[in-house]
């Protein structure tokens, strides 16, 4: 026995009142002296006894009366009922799977021609279930997963707004989330105040959903469930599919979104999966930009196997794009048959070149590397102008605050130090926004940059102070005075992480001949290489700028290039040349893509494709009954094979009740008694 | 009370003034009155002829009848007497309750005043009354005289009078009996609260004597009605360790049907033995009642 409002128990201590009122009266009266005692005793003596039981029986009664109005109102309700389906009100929670695995066809299908769903079959055995259910009975639908609405949502005793809300909901969702979905349908039952209360469940049960549940998560509900006041029911009902499903699946070979440079050639790779147990032959895969058709390409996919194609694609507006991937599949599921990918491409961006001296040789200067580098993002059009970046190459001298001003990318290729009247213009800028690359060199005047950029300068844009210019030779004893390399892939840094796949370039086999070594801010006499970056905010400077950090060191750990946000920029700090004298960095395949990444690339506009997630619905892979009645077992809920099992088996059943209704029928009768005995006590003449 | 008990208001003198009693039966009285006597005497009233006998006065042969007849008769004539009243006033305990809750006139007090107007009604009609105040037993005793100054002395035994004690009422009847002396009129003031059937036992030999007896039964509203509501000890006022808690609503209906089963066996009773019983309570006025007593004696 429990009760539904448990707190109102309490109004049963009520029963008090009564009895104190009778104590009260019992050591209170008047006394009168009186003469007919002979007719008083006769009476006290015959009906003493009777009149005292029946005074008893008076007090019992009326400390009953408020125990049983208590007792109603706390909603008692009997464990162990046995009622006809009929007979109770019950809450019913129906939760259907809406993934798109249930387009799959159904084992049970009536009409092999045009062979059944999952969804249909799961819709039509719902309707037969809210049909089913009595009419006294609260149902309430929500799909398999978490629901943003609140768990007060409305309740239909009719089956018909059940009906045409299933009829409205469609198979396009991604992975369910039963556990999610279990656990608001119990805050609903919890609120509800019907005696009986159910979860019913239709699904595929696919591997991926239900396994990756886990059975801790359904120990968890079933206490959960236990523990509640009316322990609510969990009915699965499983509607199967045949494996292997004829099913293609086409999907982009990325986990995120793209960011591209205006007219840089962008290579897309897909993949095409077939689930089918025949062979998919010259499928035909289109690839639309914006919903315009770009390329058709068709392709083979052997029986339970997939198969990947490229397609190179430019595109010359700067903005977001969405690329949609298809294949043609007339087969069951839909949804995984395209594939989207947004691809921000990044407007035209202006660098400024400061090199010492521009008028030598291109690749004998600081920044020829560097500009190839940068130009090469036209690929095979180098003819024309980049429509992804303005170069201007200038010497230190020749240098204004417009021109800075007007760039957004500042690179100081070993150049010595700059006018004073710039350094408030280029901190300005990368305050704005823009990015400052520095490359150390044998000519920078250390002095002038720690003192205008360093650590207690009014602009403390170094991330780290420099050293003195070492050069590297093979003949040294030292190790750390012998060529390094840079430190091998992973790299953590957003900007980086592109070369954590080796196919799209190594930096780790480029050789460090000459370097400026960085040092940390706060340890001015220490040498140690594997130092990190000091933190330059110490000396409190006006734009907010979170720590510097190092993300390229060298193998033995010195930092090879250590960045530091300032203001909206960012400032990158390089030991080493842009050229090819202190490395052969800027003449291996990796430098193109590493100073595209790191000057014109914004790794911000980068986000993970939620949607390569959802391709494991596509992946039909059902759970055996066997694996289905273990889960179910954990949960403690009952499978049945179809909704005509569901509504036989609970066609007589042990529930619990509610008895307020009794509770207000001992309390009216009580209230009857009360006066019955009252009058015969006083002879009626109240 | 006492002086309330033995004082009439002038206007119960008044009343009593316009009252007159007239015994229903022969009284034997020593002096001459308004009441029948079984003895023959001299008044006007003519009884009856009877044959002349040598020895009767002459003056009594009826002439008119001696020539109708040629035989003498002796002409008869009623004898009046005067009535010799005895009121038997109970002063138990249970006669002093006057009322729980606003206490006004006590039933030994209402017996008082009717006693005290039974006295003044004798005395005036030259009528010899005596009183008897009793509990368990007999307290005063004044004997029944006709003098005018007779009435003062009824008076002050009722203003006297205390009650207290238990009641023994057939007993005390009994021993009174004695006292009683020649035929007269019996009043019996008390609320009669003792057992039904010693009672009238004792009341049938008072009537066998012969004296009429008219017993003025005294109630209290409250002994009629029990009024109560709240639980309450009622305290015996004849002996004050006798007492019984109760819930006068579970008790009423039985003691009401005690109350009239007790009226009902002294009704039945009294009307057996001829005698006059009559309920009076404290709210009434004692001239009154007995002026409606005497109204409906008459008219019997």
């Amino acid at each position: 026995m429990g009760f539904l409002n448990a707190a109102l128990l309490l109004g049963a201590m009520a029963f008090v009142v009564p009895l104190v009122i009778h104590l009260l009266n019992r050591s209170r009266f008047q006394t009168v002296d009186w003469g007919a005692m002979h007719l008083l005793e006769s009476v006290a003596l015959q009906n003493a006894k009777k009149i005292q039981w029946q005074a008893l029986l008076l007090l019992l009664v009326r400390c009953a009366i408020p125990i049983l109005l208590a007792l109603a109102m706390a909603r008692p309700i009997l464990d162990r009922f046995q009622v006809t389906a009929s007979g109770g009100s019950s809450a019913t929670a129906l939760l259907i799977d809406d993934s798109y695995s249930m387009q799959a066809p159904a084992v049970r299908s009536t009409d092999p021609a045009s062979p059944e769903t999952l969804w249909q079959l799961a819709q039509r055995s719902l309707r037969q279930v809210t049909e089913g259910l009595g009419r006294s009975d609260h149902r309430y639908l929500r799909p398999l997963r978490s629901s943003a609405e609140p768990p007060t949502a409305a309740s239909h005793t009719d089956p018909r707004p059940i009906v045409g809300q299933v009829q409205r909901m469609a198979p396009d969702q991604g992975p369910i989330d039963p556990i999610a979905a279990m656990q608001q349908s119990l805050d609903l039952l919890e609120k509800s105040s019907q005696p009986l209360r159910r979860v019913v469940i239709w699904s595929d049960f696919q591997k991926q959903d239900w396994q990756s549940a886990g059975s801790e998560s359904m120990a968890a509900i079933r206490r959960r469930a236990e523990a509640m006041v009316v322990r609510p029911e969990f009915h699965w009902i499983p509607v199967a599919t045949s494996t292997p499903v004829a099913n293609l699946q086409v999907m982009f070979d990325t986990a995120s979104s793209e960011v591209s440079l205006l007219g840089e050639p962008l290579e897309l790779r897909v993949t095409v999966a077939n689930q089918s147990a025949q062979p998919a032959t010259q499928v035909p895969v289109r690839l639309q930009l914006d919903g315009m058709e770009m390329a058709t390409k068709r392709i083979d996919v052997a029986a339970r196997s997939s198969a990947q194609l490229a397609f190179a694609i430019a595109i010359d507006r700067e903005g977001s794009h969405s690329v949609r991937v298809s294949v043609e599949d007339p087969s069951t599921i839909d949804q995984d048959d395209l594939d989207e990918l947004p691809i921000e491409v990044l407007p035209t961006r202006r660098i400024l070149l400061v090199d010492p001296n521009p008028q030598q040789r291109l690749l004998d200067s600081e920044t020829g590397f560097l500009k190839l580098a940068l130009e090469a993002t036209l690929g095979d059009q180098s003819n024309r102008q980049s429509p992804a970046v303005t170069l201007v190459r200038a010497s230190p001298d020749r240098l204004t605050q417009e021109v800075i001003r007007a760039a957004d990318v500042v690179v100081l290729a070993n150049v010595a130090r700059l006018p004073e009247s710039l350094v408030e213009a280029i901190a300005g800028q990368v305050e704005e926004g823009a990015r400052l690359c520095i490359f150390g060199g044998p000519q920078i005047d250390i002095g002038w940059y720690h003192q205008f950029f360093g650590v207690g300068s009014p602009a403390p844009l170094l991330p780290m102070r420099y050293g003195d210019w070492k050069m590297l030779s093979r003949d040294s004893a030292n190790p750390q005075e012998q060529p390094q390399t840079i430190a091998p892939a992973p790299y953590s840094d957003p900007s980086l992480t592109f070369f954590n796949q080796p196919e799209q370039g190594r930096l780790d086999q480029s050789t460090i001949r000459a370097l400026r070594p960085l040092l940390p801010w706060n340890d001015p006499s220490s040498s140690t290489p594997n130092s990190p970056a000091g933190d330059p905010n110490t000396t409190g400077s006006k734009p907010s700028s979170s720590p510097g950090s190092v993300p390229l060191k060298l193998a033995n750990g010195q930092p090879l290039l250590a960045v530091q946000p300032w203001g909206k920029g960012m400032v990158q700090q390089w030991a080493i040349g842009a050229n090819e004298v202190s490395s052969d960095l800027p003449v291996r395949p990796a430098f193109v893509p590493l100073m595209q990444r790191l000057l014109l690339w914004d790794a911000a506009l980068v986000t993970p494709r939620v949607a390569a997630q959802a391709r494991r619905e596509s992946e039909i892979e059902p759970m055996a009954p066997e694996e289905i009645s273990q889960l179910a077992s954990q949960l403690g809920a009952t499978v049945h094979a179809d909704a005509a099992s569901f509504l036989q088996s609970h066609s007589q059943k042990h529930t619990t009740k509610e008895v307020w209704r009794w509770m207000l029928a001992l309390l009216v009768l009580a209230l009857f008694g009360e006066l019955l005995i009252e009058k015969r006590l006083t002879g009626g003449g109240r | 009370m006492l002086e309330r008990a033995s004082s009439l208001s002038p206007e119960d003198r008044d009343r009593l003034s316009q009252l007159q009693w007239h015994a229903r039966t022969a009284v034997e009285g020593l002096h001459l009155g308004i009441h029948p006597s079984p003895l023959k005497g001299t008044s006007v009233e003519f009884k009856e002829h009877r044959p002349y006998v040598r020895g009767d006065e002459v003056r009594s042969i009826d002439w008119k009848l001696f020539g109708k007849t040629d035989r003498l008769y002796i002409r008869q004539y009623e004898e009046e007497t005067n009535l010799r009243a005895s009121l038997l006033l109970d002063q138990s305990g249970s006669m002093g309750y006057a009322g729980a809750k606003q206490p006004g006139t006590s039933k030994h007090e209402f017996a008082c005043r009717l006693a005290a107007s039974l006295g003044y009604l004798f005395a005036a009609q030259h009528d010899a009354v005596g009183v008897t105040t009793f509990d368990t037993a007999v307290k005063m005793h004044l004997p029944p005289k006709s003098r005018p100054a007779h009435l003062h002395s009824l008076m002050e035994i009722l203003a006297t009078s205390r009650c207290g004690g238990e009641t023994s009422l057939a007993s005390v009847i009994e021993s009174t009996l004695p006292k009683l002396g020649r035929r007269g009129v019996v009043f019996l003031i008390s609320d009669g609260f003792d057992q039904v059937d010693a009672l009238l036992r004792a009341l049938a030999m008072v009537r066998q004597l012969p004296h009429e007896v008219v017993f003025f039964q005294v109630w209290h509203p409250d002994e009629l009605d029990f009024p109560f509501s709240t639980r309450t000890r009622f305290r015996s006022l004849e002996s004050p360790q006798r007492e019984r808690i109760v819930d006068p609503l579970a008790f009423r209906a039985q003691y009401q049907k005690n109350l009239s089963d007790f009226r009902a066996r002294l009704e039945q009773g009294c009307k057996s033995q001829r005698i006059a019983l009559v309920p009076c309570t404290t709210q009434d006025t004692p001239s009154e009642v007995l002026a409606k007593f005497l109204a409906e004696r008459g008219g019997a």
